[in-house]
């Protein structure tokens, strides 16, 4: 008999890396990586859910960069060109492993992976794949949410209220355009929660939105039920509060599921391991070592020598470690139903990218727990949050504590000396947005000028990403993230200037627009203060 | 092992093995690429990317930030239940050249809960920090406590009577309680900080997807 609730979250997110401008881009295999590791990998799992007529419950959070660079035609041609050359890496390391047959069994099972996803990503779903995503949540198993427009990081950019409002609404409309639908959730980006951000949360429609744990257990009053319900924040909008247990089991690099001796080792990459004349032609500019994508290795232990990978040796781990997950659940539930006023929801969410990407066999854990949980002799039901809500419709009212789920517990990871030079130039910009579309009110524009106004809005939210001072404290691409965030200010500066000059020059604003095509139906006028009033 | 003859040169013999090894490395040499119908994007505007790309390059250049040009006042920012960050731009109302001023024109920042404001004649329990720039920025350590707060600051200077006289006011931030688990941030000011420059992008750190937002790695 069920007596408590799963909520699965995952959140995937990629910042906006589309550079049209340049013939190739090494930073847009952020997103065709994530595609062959994490998403197609999901949706595969879902498709055999769907086909086995399991009855299971996941949300799946879809930032709108995401959703943008999955719908974008000259993104998915780009694609499927890495993954043809993906394939023929794949074909060429089974000739290279002729002579060691352990090798050329993975050099396989790679092609066949590889050429599994072409056949996926091209043949089923045509390259687009939100219509996946839509099918599933057409059954009402897959629950689809959204978060802020460009993933702005909300406690940093709220000194100026229109700001978060322009997040949290540009969000949802690009979520609606493409998926078609209005979602009932929110991913405060970074879990980044900060008090009042629900009163802009009500005004979008939007339920329920996620907190770390300790936003609810130092929140204005002591929750009763501890993270296991929603806070009711005072205005119906509901605060479901990470669980700290579920979080460890997966997150933990100590003692988390992905750090298993018998799953794959991400660090062991061929094109760090081969000759360079031979890897040469699959790398960076011909010249600097990447990931390929083709590993040949397992964890096997600190400071041992690197085992060979054995996948269905990973995969029987994998399904040992989902009835691990769902044994634990069980005796959670048990433990929260002889305390607790209603029946317990433990909420358990996690960056979608680590399934598949830093976790190869996570795709498979997932699917093996969604299996189990839908098994009728245990106690666990995966459900929604929304659906959750519909059973409990009353709630204690409390109004969670400003928290994030990085590092701390709160925004040093996003303002420290690495990175707090980009807050004054972020601030001003939202400020000489909001007065030009302020100056501009009740007076007649030219469609010119409508349009330059608008990409300035697009500059001013690409320039918000969390992504540029998470990078520059993370320490990985930093200059990538300096750059982008100074072009898209410099982007915007410009465009004030000649907004305010009225000098716009077409064939400029064409080229920025080209570049930064996101958000094609944003509108300026968003950005006057009063219009919210 | 089987043998496969051609029936042109019974000489040469091929395994299975072999014929598989020979279609693969055709398959590879030769495979089609198979692309989606795609839109050109620069159709529209005749722009070719390397036209795109030098306008892109002039903007960022003519147009880059500076912090010179920010008009931004003095504006608090939350960090964590134990500091906030400030940065400030008051070159509008004061020469930036109070670094080596006398003591009785050094400029203080002074921090104070919204209670305490509203009885500011009445309480001294606000912080103050001297600060040396008319533009800077600067990490600020709070007092201990057992609730959330909301704080507010001033920037301004004593006079002769030792009375604060504050000329820039900041926002309001709501600081929760709570703890941090690792080492407290220095309360390190520096001076107004200019972009870091970039030599040349992104191509010396081949790293894939960006780490966890939480800050872990997994294996």
């Amino acid at each position: 008999m069920k007596t408590g609730f799963l909520s699965l979250i995952l959140h995937a997110h990629l910042p906006y890396v589309r550079h049209p401008e340049h013939e190739s881009f090494f930073e847009e295999n952020w997103l065709f990586e994530a595609i062959t590791e994490c998403y197609i990998p999901l949706i595969n799992v879902l498709d055999r859910l769907q086909t086995d007529q399991i009855d299971y419950c996941l949300t799946l959070s879809l930032s709108p960069p995401l959703i943008s660079m999955l719908g974008d035609d000259l993104l998915q041609t780009r694609y499927l060109k890495y993954l043809h050359k993906l394939i023929e890496l794949a074909k060429k390391e089974v000739i290279r492993t002729k002579k060691k047959p352990e090798y050329q069994k993975l050099a396989q099972y790679y092609l066949y992976l590889f050429q599994h996803t072409l056949d996926i990503y091209q043949n089923q779903y045509k390259g687009d794949l939100l219509t996946a995503f839509k099918k599933h949540h057409a059954t009402g198993k897959l629950e689809l949410i959204t978060c802020a427009a460009t993933h702005g990081f909300l406690p940093l950019l709220n000194i100026s209220e229109t700001a978060v409002r322009n997040q949290i609404n540009n969000g949802i409309k690009t979520f609606k355009e493409n998926l078609g639908v209005s979602p009932t959730g929110f991913w405060l980006p970074e879990c980044a929660y900060y008090p009042g951000v629900e009163i802009l949360l009500s005004e979008a429609r939007i339920d329920y939105f996620f907190i770390d744990n300790h936003g609810i257990t130092n929140a204005s009053q002591a929750p009763k039920n501890g993270v296991y319900a929603p806070l009711d924040c005072g205005n119906g909008v509901a605060a479901f509060g990470r669980d700290p247990d579920t979080s460890k089991q997966v997150w933990s690099s100590q003692e988390g599921y992905p750090g298993d001796h018998d799953y794959r080792e991400y660090y062991k990459d061929i094109g760090f391991d081969l000759d360079f004349d031979y890897i040469k032609p699959y790398i960076l500019d011909n010249e600097i070592r990447i990931n390929t994508g083709i590993k040949y290795y397992r964890v096997t232990g600190k400071d041992l020598p690197k085992e060979l990978y054995n996948p269905a040796k990973a995969l029987a781990k994998a399904q040992q470690h989902a009835q691990d997950f769902i044994n634990k659940r069980q005796v959670q539930i048990e433990t929260l139903n002889t305390t607790m006023d209603r029946p317990p929801i433990i909420v358990a969410p996690y960056d979608a990218e680590l399934f598949g990407h830093w976790w190869f066999e996570g795709p498979h854990w997932l699917e093996s727990v969604l299996r189990l949980a839908s098994e009728p002799d245990n106690n666990v039901q995966t459900l929604s949050c929304s659906d959750y809500l519909k059973q409990q419709t009353t709630h204690q009212v409390a109004t969670p504590s400003a928290s994030t789920w990085g590092d701390q517990g709160y925004s040093s990871y996003w303002i420290n000396d690495s990175n707090a030079w980009i807050y004054p130039f972020l601030h001003q910009a939202e400020a000489e947005m909001e007065k030009l579309a302020s100056d501009l009110e009740d007076l007649t524009i030219t469609p010119l000028q409508n349009r330059a106004l608008n990409q300035a809005a697009r500059s001013v939210l690409l320039a918000q990403a969390s992504d540029w001072p998470f990078i520059m404290k993370s320490g990985t691409t930093t200059e990538y993230a300096i750059k982008r965030i100074t072009d898209h200010l410099a982007r915007f500066n410009y465009l004030h200037d000649c907004i305010r000059k009225n000098r716009i020059n077409e064939r400029h604003l064409i080229a920025l627009e080209i570049m930064d095509n996101i958000f094609p139906t944003i509108d300026f006028r968003d950005y006057n203060p009063k219009k919210a009033k | 092992m089987e043998f496969f003859c051609s029936k042109y040169n019974p000489q040469i013999k091929l395994s299975s093995k072999d014929i598989l090894e020979t279609s693969l490395e055709i398959n590879e040499a030769f495979a089609p690429i198979l692309a989606l119908e795609t839109t050109d994007l620069t159709d529209l505007s005749n722009l070719s990317p390397e036209e795109i790309l030098e306008i892109s390059e002039n903007i960022s250049f003519d147009f880059a930030p500076k912090a010179a040009n920010n008009r931004q006042k003095f504006v608090l920012l939350p960090v964590d239940p134990h500091h906030i960050h400030a940065y400030w731009n008051l070159s509008d109302y004061l020469p930036d050249n109070r670094k080596n001023s006398a003591s009785k024109d050094q400029l203080t920042l002074r921090v104070y809960s919204e209670a305490d404001q509203k009885a500011l004649t009445e309480t001294s329990s606000w912080i103050d920090a001297p600060i040396n720039s008319a533009r800077s920025q600067q990490n600020i350590f709070l007092p201990n406590r057992t609730y959330d707060i909301s704080y507010s600051a001033s920037i301004g200077k004593h006079d002769q009577d030792d009375r604060f006289t504050a000329f820039a006011h900041s926002n309001s931030i709501h600081i929760p309680l709570g703890n941090v688990m690792s080492k407290p941030i220095e309360e390190n000011q520096s001076a107004f900080k200019s972009i870091p420059e970039i030599t040349k992008v992104n191509r010396t750190i081949p790293l894939v997807l960006k780490q966890s937002s939480s800050g872990q790695n997994n294996n």
